[in-house]
Protein backbone atom coordinates (compact mmCIF):
# COMPACT_ATOMS: atom_id res chain seq x y z
CA UNK A 1 0.00 0.00 0.00
CA UNK A 2 1.20 3.25 0.70
CA UNK A 3 3.51 3.06 3.37
CA UNK A 4 6.89 1.27 2.85
CA UNK A 5 7.85 -1.63 4.99
CA UNK A 6 11.00 -2.04 7.57
CA UNK A 7 11.61 0.43 10.01
CA UNK A 8 11.04 3.84 8.33
CA UNK A 9 8.63 5.84 9.81
CA UNK A 10 5.38 7.13 8.00
CA UNK A 11 5.42 10.22 7.22
CA UNK A 12 2.33 12.42 7.96
CA UNK A 13 1.10 12.72 4.44
CA UNK A 14 1.43 9.36 3.98
CA UNK A 15 -1.15 8.40 6.99
CA UNK A 16 -3.60 11.15 5.87
CA UNK A 17 -3.99 9.84 3.00
CA UNK A 18 -4.22 6.20 3.89
CA UNK A 19 -6.82 8.10 6.19
CA UNK A 20 -8.69 10.15 3.34
CA UNK A 21 -8.81 6.70 1.09
CA UNK A 22 -10.52 4.70 4.13
CA UNK A 23 -12.83 7.06 4.89
CA UNK A 24 -13.63 7.38 1.07
CA UNK A 25 -13.77 3.68 1.54
CA UNK A 26 -15.91 3.63 4.37
CA UNK A 27 -18.51 5.78 2.84
CA UNK A 28 -18.65 3.57 -0.20
CA UNK A 29 -19.62 0.69 2.24
CA UNK A 30 -22.32 2.87 3.30
CA UNK A 31 -23.97 3.40 -0.19
CA UNK A 32 -23.41 -0.44 -0.90
CA UNK A 33 -24.68 -2.01 2.46
CA UNK A 34 -27.62 0.53 1.91
CA UNK A 35 -28.48 -0.23 -1.47
CA UNK A 36 -27.53 -4.73 -0.68
CA UNK A 37 -29.45 -4.07 2.83
CA UNK A 38 -26.81 -6.12 4.40
CA UNK A 39 -27.85 -6.14 7.98
CA UNK A 40 -27.13 -3.26 10.11
CA UNK A 41 -24.90 -5.03 13.03
CA UNK A 42 -22.47 -5.85 9.78
CA UNK A 43 -22.44 -2.17 8.74
CA UNK A 44 -21.69 -1.47 12.13
CA UNK A 45 -18.79 -4.11 12.25
CA UNK A 46 -17.32 -2.43 9.23
CA UNK A 47 -17.60 1.24 10.34
CA UNK A 48 -16.21 0.08 13.90
CA UNK A 49 -13.50 -1.95 11.87
CA UNK A 50 -12.70 1.91 10.33
CA UNK A 51 -12.35 3.76 13.88
CA UNK A 52 -10.04 0.76 14.85
CA UNK A 53 -8.17 0.69 11.44
CA UNK A 54 -7.60 4.49 12.46
CA UNK A 55 -6.74 4.31 15.74
CA UNK A 56 -4.04 1.33 14.66
CA UNK A 57 -2.52 3.31 11.98
CA UNK A 58 -1.98 6.63 14.77
CA UNK A 59 -0.52 4.51 17.08
CA UNK A 60 1.43 2.47 14.49
CA UNK A 61 3.22 5.85 13.61
CA UNK A 62 3.44 6.70 17.40
CA UNK A 63 5.59 3.62 17.80
CA UNK A 64 7.68 4.04 14.66
CA UNK A 65 8.59 7.91 15.96
CA UNK A 66 9.41 7.39 19.57
CA UNK A 67 10.16 3.47 19.89
CA UNK A 68 9.81 2.49 23.83
CA UNK A 69 13.62 1.08 24.20
CA UNK A 70 13.89 -2.73 23.24
CA UNK A 71 10.77 -2.62 21.51
CA UNK A 72 9.63 -2.82 18.02
CA UNK A 73 5.90 -3.10 16.37
CA UNK A 74 3.79 -3.23 13.64
CA UNK A 75 1.35 -4.63 11.27
CA UNK A 76 3.06 -8.03 9.47
CA UNK A 77 1.76 -7.01 6.62
CA UNK A 78 0.66 -3.25 5.53
CA UNK A 79 -2.57 -4.91 3.89
CA UNK A 80 -4.14 -6.05 7.30
CA UNK A 81 -3.17 -3.40 10.05
CA UNK A 82 -5.05 -6.30 12.47
CA UNK A 83 -2.45 -8.20 12.94
CA UNK A 84 0.93 -6.72 14.28
CA UNK A 85 4.30 -8.63 15.18
CA UNK A 86 6.58 -7.34 17.88
CA UNK A 87 10.38 -7.87 18.53
CA UNK A 88 10.59 -7.41 22.46
CA UNK A 89 14.25 -7.58 23.66
CA UNK A 90 15.10 -9.71 27.13
CA UNK A 91 15.02 -6.60 30.01
CA UNK A 92 18.47 -5.98 31.06
CA UNK A 93 19.31 -7.32 35.01
CA UNK A 94 16.85 -10.20 33.98
CA UNK A 95 17.28 -13.97 33.49
CA UNK A 96 16.11 -13.22 29.64
CA UNK A 97 18.77 -10.45 28.95
CA UNK A 98 19.84 -10.77 25.90
CA UNK A 99 17.41 -12.55 24.28
CA UNK A 100 15.12 -11.32 21.69
CA UNK A 101 11.62 -12.49 21.17
CA UNK A 102 8.90 -12.77 18.70
CA UNK A 103 5.12 -11.83 19.18
CA UNK A 104 2.18 -11.80 17.37
CA UNK A 105 -0.24 -9.30 18.51
CA UNK A 106 -4.33 -10.05 16.64
CA UNK A 107 -6.63 -6.96 17.29
CA UNK A 108 -10.57 -7.33 17.28
CA UNK A 109 -12.77 -5.57 14.90
CA UNK A 110 -13.51 -2.95 17.61
CA UNK A 111 -10.41 -2.08 18.61
CA UNK A 112 -9.64 -0.23 21.45
CA UNK A 113 -13.14 -0.68 23.43
CA UNK A 114 -11.40 -4.23 23.55
CA UNK A 115 -8.16 -5.51 23.89
CA UNK A 116 -5.79 -7.13 21.23
CA UNK A 117 -4.88 -10.91 22.13
CA UNK A 118 -0.87 -11.15 22.35
CA UNK A 119 1.12 -15.08 21.80
CA UNK A 120 4.75 -15.23 21.45
CA UNK A 121 6.16 -17.10 18.55
CA UNK A 122 9.57 -17.54 20.03
CA UNK A 123 9.48 -20.50 22.74
CA UNK A 124 9.03 -19.14 26.52
CA UNK A 125 8.69 -20.50 29.87
CA UNK A 126 7.20 -17.95 31.89
CA UNK A 127 4.66 -17.86 34.91
CA UNK A 128 2.15 -15.35 32.91
CA UNK A 129 2.75 -17.06 29.55
CA UNK A 130 0.75 -20.34 29.11
CA UNK A 131 2.59 -23.15 27.12
CA UNK A 132 1.33 -22.05 23.77
CA UNK A 133 2.47 -18.07 23.52
CA UNK A 134 -0.21 -16.71 24.54
CA UNK A 135 0.34 -13.85 27.36
CA UNK A 136 -2.08 -13.53 30.52
CA UNK A 137 -1.35 -9.99 31.86
CA UNK A 138 -4.27 -8.10 33.67
CA UNK A 139 -4.22 -5.15 30.84
CA UNK A 140 -4.79 -7.44 28.02
CA UNK A 141 -8.00 -9.07 29.62
CA UNK A 142 -11.39 -7.55 28.13
CA UNK A 143 -13.72 -5.28 30.75
CA UNK A 144 -16.18 -6.82 33.41
CA UNK A 145 -14.98 -8.99 36.40
CA UNK A 146 -11.54 -10.87 35.73
CA UNK A 147 -11.69 -14.00 37.64
CA UNK A 148 -7.68 -14.35 37.71
CA UNK A 149 -7.48 -13.13 40.83
CA UNK A 150 -5.08 -9.63 40.09
CA UNK A 151 -4.73 -7.22 42.82
CA UNK A 152 -7.57 -4.17 43.05
CA UNK A 153 -4.91 -2.01 41.71
CA UNK A 154 -3.46 -4.30 38.33
CA UNK A 155 -4.20 -2.34 35.28
CA UNK A 156 -6.57 -4.04 33.01
CA UNK A 157 -7.67 -2.84 29.44
CA UNK A 158 -9.56 0.55 28.91
CA UNK A 159 -9.45 2.07 25.42
CA UNK A 160 -6.78 4.83 26.66
CA UNK A 161 -4.41 2.36 26.88
CA UNK A 162 -2.34 1.34 23.65
CA UNK A 163 0.02 -0.80 22.10
CA UNK A 164 2.66 0.87 23.77
CA UNK A 165 1.27 0.63 27.17
CA UNK A 166 0.78 -3.76 26.42
CA UNK A 167 4.13 -4.09 25.22
CA UNK A 168 6.13 -2.10 27.97
CA UNK A 169 3.83 -4.52 30.59
CA UNK A 170 4.78 -7.36 28.86
CA UNK A 171 8.52 -6.08 29.77
CA UNK A 172 8.02 -5.47 32.74
CA UNK A 173 6.11 -8.84 32.92
CA UNK A 174 9.42 -10.48 31.69
CA UNK A 175 11.34 -8.73 34.42
CA UNK A 176 9.06 -9.39 37.18
CA UNK A 177 7.41 -12.62 36.89
CA UNK A 178 3.56 -12.12 38.77
CA UNK A 179 3.54 -16.20 40.48
CA UNK A 180 -0.18 -15.54 41.59
CA UNK A 181 -2.01 -15.35 39.01
CA UNK A 182 -0.07 -18.37 36.97
CA UNK A 183 -0.94 -19.16 33.18
CA UNK A 184 1.83 -21.59 33.79
CA UNK A 185 1.65 -23.17 36.86
CA UNK A 186 5.21 -25.25 36.03
CA UNK A 187 7.49 -22.00 35.63
CA UNK A 188 5.05 -20.33 38.32
CA UNK A 189 6.25 -23.01 40.71
CA UNK A 190 9.55 -23.12 39.77
CA UNK A 191 9.98 -19.29 39.57
CA UNK A 192 8.84 -19.64 43.79
CA UNK A 193 10.68 -22.68 44.45
CA UNK A 194 13.73 -23.51 42.39
CA UNK A 195 15.10 -20.01 40.83
CA UNK A 196 18.33 -21.62 39.79
CA UNK A 197 16.61 -24.01 37.80
CA UNK A 198 14.16 -21.30 36.38
CA UNK A 199 17.57 -19.07 35.35
CA UNK A 200 18.73 -21.68 33.35
CA UNK A 201 15.82 -22.55 31.46
CA UNK A 202 15.86 -19.16 30.96
CA UNK A 203 19.29 -18.90 29.90
CA UNK A 204 18.29 -21.83 27.43
CA UNK A 205 15.05 -19.94 25.82
CA UNK A 206 17.31 -16.82 25.19
CA UNK A 207 19.66 -18.63 23.49
CA UNK A 208 17.21 -20.44 21.32
CA UNK A 209 15.90 -16.74 20.66
CA UNK A 210 18.83 -15.73 19.20
CA UNK A 211 19.65 -18.79 17.11
CA UNK A 212 22.47 -20.00 19.52
CA UNK A 213 22.70 -23.92 20.70
CA UNK A 214 22.32 -24.87 23.97
CA UNK A 215 25.08 -23.80 26.19
CA UNK A 216 27.59 -26.74 26.77
CA UNK A 217 27.08 -27.99 30.42
CA UNK B 1 -28.43 -24.30 26.04
CA UNK B 2 -27.79 -27.59 27.32
CA UNK B 3 -24.13 -27.26 26.65
CA UNK B 4 -24.19 -23.98 28.52
CA UNK B 5 -25.75 -25.70 31.57
CA UNK B 6 -23.40 -28.47 31.70
CA UNK B 7 -20.46 -25.46 32.00
CA UNK B 8 -22.37 -23.60 33.98
CA UNK B 9 -22.51 -26.92 36.44
CA UNK B 10 -19.29 -27.64 35.97
CA UNK B 11 -17.64 -24.20 37.30
CA UNK B 12 -18.86 -25.48 40.91
CA UNK B 13 -16.62 -28.29 40.30
CA UNK B 14 -12.72 -28.51 41.04
CA UNK B 15 -10.10 -27.74 38.76
CA UNK B 16 -9.48 -31.18 37.32
CA UNK B 17 -13.61 -31.32 37.15
CA UNK B 18 -14.05 -27.99 35.11
CA UNK B 19 -11.49 -28.81 32.90
CA UNK B 20 -12.48 -32.82 31.87
CA UNK B 21 -16.07 -31.09 31.34
CA UNK B 22 -15.32 -28.19 29.20
CA UNK B 23 -11.87 -28.51 27.99
CA UNK B 24 -10.47 -25.52 29.34
CA UNK B 25 -8.64 -23.99 32.42
CA UNK B 26 -10.93 -22.31 35.70
CA UNK B 27 -10.12 -18.98 34.48
CA UNK B 28 -10.61 -19.42 31.11
CA UNK B 29 -14.38 -20.89 31.69
CA UNK B 30 -15.60 -18.55 33.91
CA UNK B 31 -14.80 -15.64 31.10
CA UNK B 32 -16.22 -17.95 28.91
CA UNK B 33 -19.44 -18.19 30.64
CA UNK B 34 -19.37 -14.28 30.94
CA UNK B 35 -19.01 -13.61 27.61
CA UNK B 36 -22.27 -16.46 26.88
CA UNK B 37 -24.33 -14.03 29.97
CA UNK B 38 -23.62 -11.05 27.97
CA UNK B 39 -24.57 -12.44 24.67
CA UNK B 40 -27.60 -13.18 25.90
CA UNK B 41 -28.11 -9.66 26.96
CA UNK B 42 -26.68 -8.15 23.82
CA UNK B 43 -29.30 -10.54 21.94
CA UNK B 44 -32.78 -9.32 24.20
CA UNK B 45 -32.16 -5.73 24.93
CA UNK B 46 -31.40 -2.37 22.90
CA UNK B 47 -28.76 -0.83 24.10
CA UNK B 48 -31.43 2.19 24.36
CA UNK B 49 -35.22 1.12 24.39
CA UNK B 50 -38.61 2.84 22.84
CA UNK B 51 -40.66 4.48 25.94
CA UNK B 52 -42.84 2.34 28.25
CA UNK B 53 -45.31 3.40 30.93
CA UNK B 54 -44.26 3.38 33.99
CA UNK B 55 -46.28 0.41 35.26
CA UNK B 56 -44.34 -1.81 32.55
CA UNK B 57 -41.50 -2.67 35.63
CA UNK B 58 -44.85 -4.50 37.44
CA UNK B 59 -44.28 -7.56 35.15
CA UNK B 60 -40.38 -7.80 36.24
CA UNK B 61 -42.12 -8.00 39.95
CA UNK B 62 -45.26 -9.92 39.58
CA UNK B 63 -44.92 -11.31 43.08
CA UNK B 64 -43.28 -8.84 45.20
CA UNK B 65 -45.77 -6.08 47.26
CA UNK B 66 -42.67 -4.43 48.41
CA UNK B 67 -41.25 -3.57 44.74
CA UNK B 68 -45.13 -3.34 43.72
CA UNK B 69 -46.19 -1.21 46.10
CA UNK B 70 -42.76 1.50 45.11
CA UNK B 71 -43.87 0.93 41.43
CA UNK B 72 -47.07 2.54 42.54
CA UNK B 73 -45.55 5.39 44.41
CA UNK B 74 -43.28 6.06 41.44
CA UNK B 75 -46.22 6.20 38.80
CA UNK B 76 -47.37 9.42 40.77
CA UNK B 77 -44.72 11.43 38.96
CA UNK B 78 -43.29 9.48 36.61
CA UNK B 79 -45.44 8.71 33.21
CA UNK B 80 -43.01 6.34 31.45
CA UNK B 81 -39.18 4.64 31.41
CA UNK B 82 -36.66 4.07 28.67
CA UNK B 83 -34.58 0.87 29.29
CA UNK B 84 -31.06 0.50 28.79
CA UNK B 85 -29.02 -2.57 28.37
CA UNK B 86 -27.73 -3.75 31.60
CA UNK B 87 -23.77 -3.71 30.14
CA UNK B 88 -22.02 -2.49 33.25
CA UNK B 89 -22.03 1.00 30.95
CA UNK B 90 -26.52 1.94 31.84
CA UNK B 91 -25.48 4.60 33.67
CA UNK B 92 -23.16 6.58 30.99
CA UNK B 93 -25.58 5.26 28.22
CA UNK B 94 -29.15 6.59 30.03
CA UNK B 95 -27.22 9.68 31.48
CA UNK B 96 -25.91 10.58 27.75
CA UNK B 97 -29.11 9.51 26.16
CA UNK B 98 -31.74 11.75 28.64
CA UNK B 99 -29.22 14.71 28.64
CA UNK B 100 -28.67 14.88 24.95
CA UNK B 101 -32.61 14.45 24.17
CA UNK B 102 -33.09 17.15 27.15
CA UNK B 103 -30.84 19.03 24.59
CA UNK B 104 -33.14 18.99 21.67
CA UNK B 105 -35.42 21.55 23.14
CA UNK B 106 -33.24 23.62 25.16
CA UNK B 107 -31.03 25.59 22.88
CA UNK B 108 -29.41 27.56 25.46
CA UNK B 109 -27.57 24.51 27.39
CA UNK B 110 -26.97 23.26 24.24
CA UNK B 111 -24.48 25.70 23.28
CA UNK B 112 -23.58 26.22 27.04
CA UNK B 113 -22.44 22.36 26.55
CA UNK B 114 -20.64 22.25 22.90
CA UNK B 115 -18.14 24.82 24.19
CA UNK B 116 -17.50 23.59 27.25
CA UNK B 117 -17.47 20.12 25.65
CA UNK B 118 -14.87 21.67 22.82
CA UNK B 119 -12.34 22.76 25.31
CA UNK B 120 -12.55 19.43 27.18
CA UNK B 121 -10.16 17.57 25.39
CA UNK B 122 -8.02 20.24 25.93
CA UNK B 123 -8.47 19.56 29.73
CA UNK B 124 -8.08 15.91 29.57
CA UNK B 125 -4.28 16.11 27.62
CA UNK B 126 -3.59 18.52 30.74
CA UNK B 127 -4.50 15.80 33.10
CA UNK B 128 -2.12 13.81 31.08
CA UNK B 129 -4.52 11.41 28.59
CA UNK B 130 -2.18 11.01 25.23
CA UNK B 131 -3.89 12.90 23.07
CA UNK B 132 -3.60 10.01 20.11
CA UNK B 133 -5.60 7.81 22.65
CA UNK B 134 -8.23 10.54 23.63
CA UNK B 135 -9.26 12.17 20.13
CA UNK B 136 -11.46 9.53 18.70
CA UNK B 137 -13.61 9.70 21.23
CA UNK B 138 -13.83 13.49 21.37
CA UNK B 139 -14.70 13.33 17.50
CA UNK B 140 -17.61 11.10 17.82
CA UNK B 141 -18.38 13.16 20.99
CA UNK B 142 -18.87 16.60 19.51
CA UNK B 143 -20.42 14.58 16.25
CA UNK B 144 -23.41 13.48 18.54
CA UNK B 145 -23.71 17.19 19.88
CA UNK B 146 -23.50 18.55 16.09
CA UNK B 147 -26.18 16.25 15.53
CA UNK B 148 -28.53 17.50 18.31
CA UNK B 149 -27.65 21.10 17.12
CA UNK B 150 -29.64 20.17 13.76
CA UNK B 151 -32.21 19.31 16.00
CA UNK B 152 -33.39 15.75 14.64
CA UNK B 153 -36.44 13.94 15.21
CA UNK B 154 -36.13 11.72 18.76
CA UNK B 155 -36.04 8.36 16.79
CA UNK B 156 -32.63 9.90 15.06
CA UNK B 157 -30.84 10.32 18.31
CA UNK B 158 -32.24 6.53 19.54
CA UNK B 159 -30.71 5.54 16.46
CA UNK B 160 -27.52 6.67 16.96
CA UNK B 161 -27.70 5.45 20.65
CA UNK B 162 -28.50 2.24 19.63
CA UNK B 163 -25.67 1.91 16.84
CA UNK B 164 -22.87 0.05 19.28
CA UNK B 165 -19.80 2.11 17.55
CA UNK B 166 -20.90 6.19 18.15
CA UNK B 167 -22.78 5.02 21.51
CA UNK B 168 -19.84 2.90 22.98
CA UNK B 169 -17.73 5.44 21.69
CA UNK B 170 -20.30 8.28 23.75
CA UNK B 171 -19.86 6.00 26.74
CA UNK B 172 -16.00 6.01 27.13
CA UNK B 173 -15.68 9.83 26.55
CA UNK B 174 -18.21 10.39 29.41
CA UNK B 175 -15.63 8.11 31.61
CA UNK B 176 -12.86 9.61 30.16
CA UNK B 177 -14.46 12.96 31.66
CA UNK B 178 -15.70 11.48 34.74
CA UNK B 179 -12.16 9.94 35.22
CA UNK B 180 -10.44 13.47 34.43
CA UNK B 181 -12.68 15.43 37.19
CA UNK B 182 -11.66 13.09 39.70
CA UNK B 183 -8.02 13.25 39.14
CA UNK B 184 -8.44 16.94 38.67
CA UNK B 185 -9.82 17.13 42.51
CA UNK B 186 -7.95 14.08 43.50
CA UNK B 187 -7.61 15.58 46.70
CA UNK B 188 -11.37 15.93 47.41
CA UNK B 189 -12.40 12.15 46.10
CA UNK B 190 -9.53 10.57 47.64
CA UNK B 191 -11.58 10.25 51.07
CA UNK B 192 -14.05 8.07 48.97
CA UNK B 193 -12.21 5.49 47.45
CA UNK B 194 -12.22 2.87 49.84
CA UNK B 195 -8.92 0.29 50.16
CA UNK B 196 -5.44 1.42 49.95
CA UNK B 197 -6.21 2.91 45.84
CA UNK B 198 -4.90 5.98 45.02
CA UNK B 199 -7.64 7.88 42.65
CA UNK B 200 -5.29 7.42 39.86
CA UNK B 201 -5.45 3.56 40.19
CA UNK B 202 -9.41 3.56 40.98
CA UNK B 203 -9.59 5.51 37.69
CA UNK B 204 -7.67 3.33 35.19
CA UNK B 205 -9.42 0.57 37.07
CA UNK B 206 -12.97 1.41 37.97
CA UNK B 207 -13.88 4.42 35.53
CA UNK B 208 -11.94 4.43 32.18
CA UNK B 209 -12.48 0.62 31.48
CA UNK B 210 -15.04 -0.19 29.37
CA UNK B 211 -18.21 -2.25 31.79
CA UNK B 212 -17.00 -1.31 34.40
CA UNK B 213 -20.11 -0.31 36.94
CA UNK B 214 -20.66 3.42 38.54
CA UNK B 215 -21.16 4.02 42.12
CA UNK B 216 -21.94 7.88 43.35
CA UNK B 217 -18.45 9.15 43.23
CA UNK B 218 -18.97 8.39 39.46
CA UNK B 219 -22.30 9.95 39.44
CA UNK B 220 -20.92 12.61 41.32
CA UNK B 221 -17.85 13.12 39.26
CA UNK B 222 -19.50 13.32 35.97
CA UNK B 223 -22.21 15.54 37.28
CA UNK B 224 -19.70 18.48 37.99
CA UNK B 225 -17.24 17.60 35.21
CA UNK B 226 -20.02 18.78 33.08
CA UNK B 227 -22.44 21.22 35.52
CA UNK B 228 -25.85 18.95 35.14
CA UNK B 229 -28.09 18.44 37.70
CA UNK B 230 -28.98 14.64 37.94
CA UNK B 231 -31.77 13.39 40.18
CA UNK B 232 -31.48 9.52 40.73
CA UNK B 233 -35.02 7.85 41.99
CA UNK B 234 -34.12 4.80 44.24
CA UNK B 235 -36.42 1.46 43.91
CA UNK B 236 -34.66 -1.24 46.09
CA UNK B 237 -36.18 -3.48 48.90
CA UNK B 238 -35.63 -0.46 51.60
CA UNK B 239 -38.45 0.44 54.27
CA UNK B 240 -41.05 2.88 53.36
CA UNK B 241 -43.18 2.01 50.15
CA UNK B 242 -41.82 4.89 48.68
CA UNK B 243 -39.03 5.72 45.99
CA UNK B 244 -36.51 7.78 47.27
CA UNK B 245 -34.85 10.63 45.09
CA UNK B 246 -31.23 12.33 45.94
CA UNK B 247 -30.31 14.84 43.39
CA UNK B 248 -26.36 15.44 42.61
CA UNK B 249 -25.22 17.72 43.17
CA UNK B 250 -27.69 17.98 46.35
CA UNK B 251 -30.37 21.28 45.88
CA UNK B 252 -29.91 21.43 41.79
CA UNK B 253 -33.02 21.59 39.64
CA UNK B 254 -32.52 18.15 37.77
CA UNK B 255 -31.91 17.97 33.91
CA UNK B 256 -31.74 14.45 33.75
CA UNK B 257 -33.71 11.86 36.19
CA UNK B 258 -32.60 8.27 36.14
CA UNK B 259 -34.54 5.11 37.90
CA UNK B 260 -31.50 2.73 40.07
CA UNK B 261 -32.58 -0.59 41.12
CA UNK B 262 -29.61 -2.40 42.76
CA UNK B 263 -26.75 -2.48 39.46
CA UNK B 264 -29.09 -0.64 37.01
CA UNK B 265 -29.84 2.60 35.93
CA UNK B 266 -32.86 3.43 33.22
CA UNK B 267 -34.26 7.32 31.88
CA UNK B 268 -37.01 8.19 33.16
CA UNK B 269 -39.55 10.75 32.24
CA UNK B 270 -41.92 13.02 34.30
CA UNK B 271 -46.12 13.22 34.57
CA UNK B 272 -47.01 15.86 32.12
CA UNK B 273 -47.24 18.65 34.52
CA UNK B 274 -45.51 17.69 37.18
Amino acid sequence: MLMRRSGLPPCDQCVYVLICVICAASSVVEEVTRSCQISPHFYTTITMAGAALKRLMTEYKQLTLNPPEGIVAGPLNEDNFFEWEATISGPEGTCFEGGVFEAQILFPPDYPLNPPKMKFKSEMFHPNIYADGRVCISILHAPGDDPMGYESSAERWSPVQSVEKILLSVVSMLAEPNDESGANVDASKMWRDEREKFNQIAEGIVRKSLGLPPAPS
Amino acid sequence: MEENQIQSDALGGTDQEIEELTGMARDEAIIAQQERIQNEIKENNPLVSQTYPINVLCEEYLDDPVYKAKIDDLSMQYSHIRKTRGDGNCFFRAFGFAYLERLLTDKKELSRFKAAAEISKDQLVSLGFPSFTITDFHETFMEVIQQVEKQPVLDELVDTFRDQGISDYIVVYLRLLTSGQLQKEAEFYKNFIEGERTVKEFCRREVEPMARESDHIHIIALTSALGVGVRVVYLDRGDGGKVIPHDFPEGCSPQVILLYRPGHYDVLYPLKGS
